[in-house]
């Protein structure tokens, strides 16, 4: 398939910037991570517990603003796993994410839907499903998607 | 529904890696001008043009027109899917059912080779609350795989299955991609890419093209003795969020082929369907597939694969393509899906012909974890 030919190539290298509006609630939802809180949403009509909150429940088709928005606890329960064993480009920095690293996906108490994060664990037999986890929150928190780097697993003495 | 629509001739382009050689357009250009001569027509017999592809992976807006010249669609009613390929087929499907056109070419292609997979899949996420936590496919694959399995007690070992069945079937698909057989210690012992899933439980990344030729009652028997009738349809999308899903069972899938079976009479799948061709973009999600559409109890996708009855020789044959673990050309895996089946009730599959094939399923699928889903009942002649 051609490997002889003179390969010939044209370079074209682009940013595509986006300013992407993210509501209300993603607003308050970063605002609360700032003081260290987990906020989802809940519907008026069903109390279906959101996390990440949404502006509209599927249920119901009902509207959820910022009002409806409740506080969870930084613990849950993992309803499943996987460690992430390949390399690849980290859409924040244009660098490699290194690897391996774990990856849970966990109810918060008080919400109804799973979320998913990191997990400081990268050997899958220290995982086990309806484990406890906690978010692990910066120090000095920016209001910002990584104010959480990562959960941890609670071991079962701490409880 | 009986006898509205007909595929009347379909064309593939082998699937490689990379065919650095051929443009988008000369790519497509091949299965068009193929469909063309194999069905003794020329680009004025065609009456409307549908294509599905994507704009991320073919890194321009509004792609389409990049294969307008292909597909001949200059000057000439044309539209197209951003997504899976069987939505294509649907959309075709829909200008014959509307009476205005009596040819319809649906096509759809793919270079994964020319874009970044993992950062268009990292896309797929929002941009505000996951796309920055290093979320894929893969990675949800992982997760996926881990909240079934752990469910249900499904083993590595019956993941596996999955694998060597398809690379098997791929072999005697002058189509397919990947034509190496796998042993299962192959299988379970490649390295880990996301527990607990393996490298060879997932497919590779394909370049190609597919396309076929729609048309009505009236002109189907002009083209061909045995032209392919859509029988039922039905689609349904999950929820966005992978953690608004109940990420054990294919939901959205189980709703699509209930409502597809009814339309097209299906009561008992095993015994009313010959062959199936689905989109299982990895191991334990085609034993997932199996009970969403009912092949099996909830559950039970591991012992189903363990019974053989999937295999090219069992009662309900899936994938005897070698499916996407074989040939994984992003965003016409669907359509893929369609022609195979073509093929299997034209009686057309050569070498993975399934004996007597008269009613076939073909599902397409979007986004990550079967979001959107796109069941296709098909019957020959």
């Amino acid at each position: 398939m051609g490997k002889k030919e003179k390969e010939f190539q044209i370079k074209w290298k682009t940013d595509l910037p986006y300013r992407y509006s993210i509501g209300k609630l993603a607003v308050k939802y970063f605002e609360e991570l700032k003081n260290k809180k987990i906020m989802g949403s809940k519907c008026p009509k069903c109390d279906k517990r959101y996390m990440p909150p949404r502006a509209v429940c599927a249920n119901c088709f009902i509207e959820m603003t910022v009002e409806d928005m409740i506080e969870f606890s930084p613990k849950g329960t993992l309803v499943g796993f996987t460690v992430v064993n390949y390399p690849f480009i980290d859409p924040n920095t244009g660098g490699m994410r290194p690897f391996p690293y774990g990856y849970g996906i966990f109810k918060l108490d008080g919400a109804d839907t799973y979320m998913m994060h990191f997990v400081d664990e990268t050997d899958h037999t220290k995982f086990k499903i309806g484990q406890r986890v906690e978010a692990v929150f910066k120090e000095k928190t920016e209001g910002d998607i990584y104010d959480i780097p990562y959960f941890r697993l609670i071991k079962e003495e701490e409880e | 529904m009986d006898k509205e629509v007909a595929i009347v001739g379909c064309t593939q382009t082998k699937y490689e890696a990379d065919k650095i050689d051929l443009t988008i357009s000369e790519l497509v250009f091949e299965v068009v001008k193929k469909l063309h001569n194999d069905l003794g027509i020329t680009n004025d017999d065609v009456g409307c043009v549908i294509s599905g592809s994507n704009d991320f992976n073919d890194g321009r807006t509004i792609a389409n027109m990049a294969i307008q010249d292909a597909v001949g669609s200059v000057r000439k009613s044309e539209s197209r899917v951003s997504g899976d390929g069987a939505f294509a087929y649907v959309y075709g499907a829909m200008r014959i059912l509307s009476g205005e056109y009596d040819t319809v070419l649906v096509v759809s292609h793919s270079k994964c080779s020319e874009g970044d997979q993992f950062l268009i899949n990292n896309s797929i996420f929002d941009p505000y609350y996951q796309r920055h936590l290093g979320l894929d496919q893969i990675s949800s694959a992982g997760l996926m795989a881990n909240m079934y399995m752990s469910k249900y007690g499904v083993s590595e070992e019956q993941a596996a299955k999955v694998v060597v069945k398809n690379r098997k079937n791929a072999i005697n698909n002058p189509h397919a991609h990947l034509q190496k057989e796998v042993s299962m210690d192959e299988v379970l012992s490649s390295p880990m890419l996301a527990y607990p899933l393996k490298e060879l439980d997932f497919p590779p990344y394909s370049d190609g093209a597919v396309a076929m030729l729609l048309t009505n009652k009236e002109k189907a028997k002009r083209f061909t003795n045995t032209p392919v009738w859509l029988k039922g349809y039905a689609s349904c999308t999950d929820a966005y969020y992978l953690g608004h899903r109940t990420m054990t069972d294919l939901i959205g899938l189980e709703f699509a082929a209930k409502e597809a079976y009814k339309m097209a009479k299906i009561k008992d799948p095993v015994r009313d369907l010959d062959v199936a061709e689905v989109f299982e973009a990895f191991s334990t999600h085609e034993l997932m597939i199996y009970e969403a559409l009912d092949f099996c109890d909830k559950g039970e996708g591991g012992k189903f694969i363990d019974s053989g009855e999937t295999n090219i020789n069992g009662t309900i044959p899936v994938n005897p393509s070698g499916g996407v673990l074989s040939s994984n050309v992003a965003m016409a895996n669907g359509l893929i899906r369609v022609a195979e089946i073509t093929s299997q009730l034209m009686g057309a599959a050569e070498d993975h012909q399934i004996p007597n094939a008269k009613t076939g399923l073909a599902y397409g699928m979007n986004g990550i974890c079967s979001q959107g889903n796109c069941v296709l009942i098909f019957g020959g002649e």
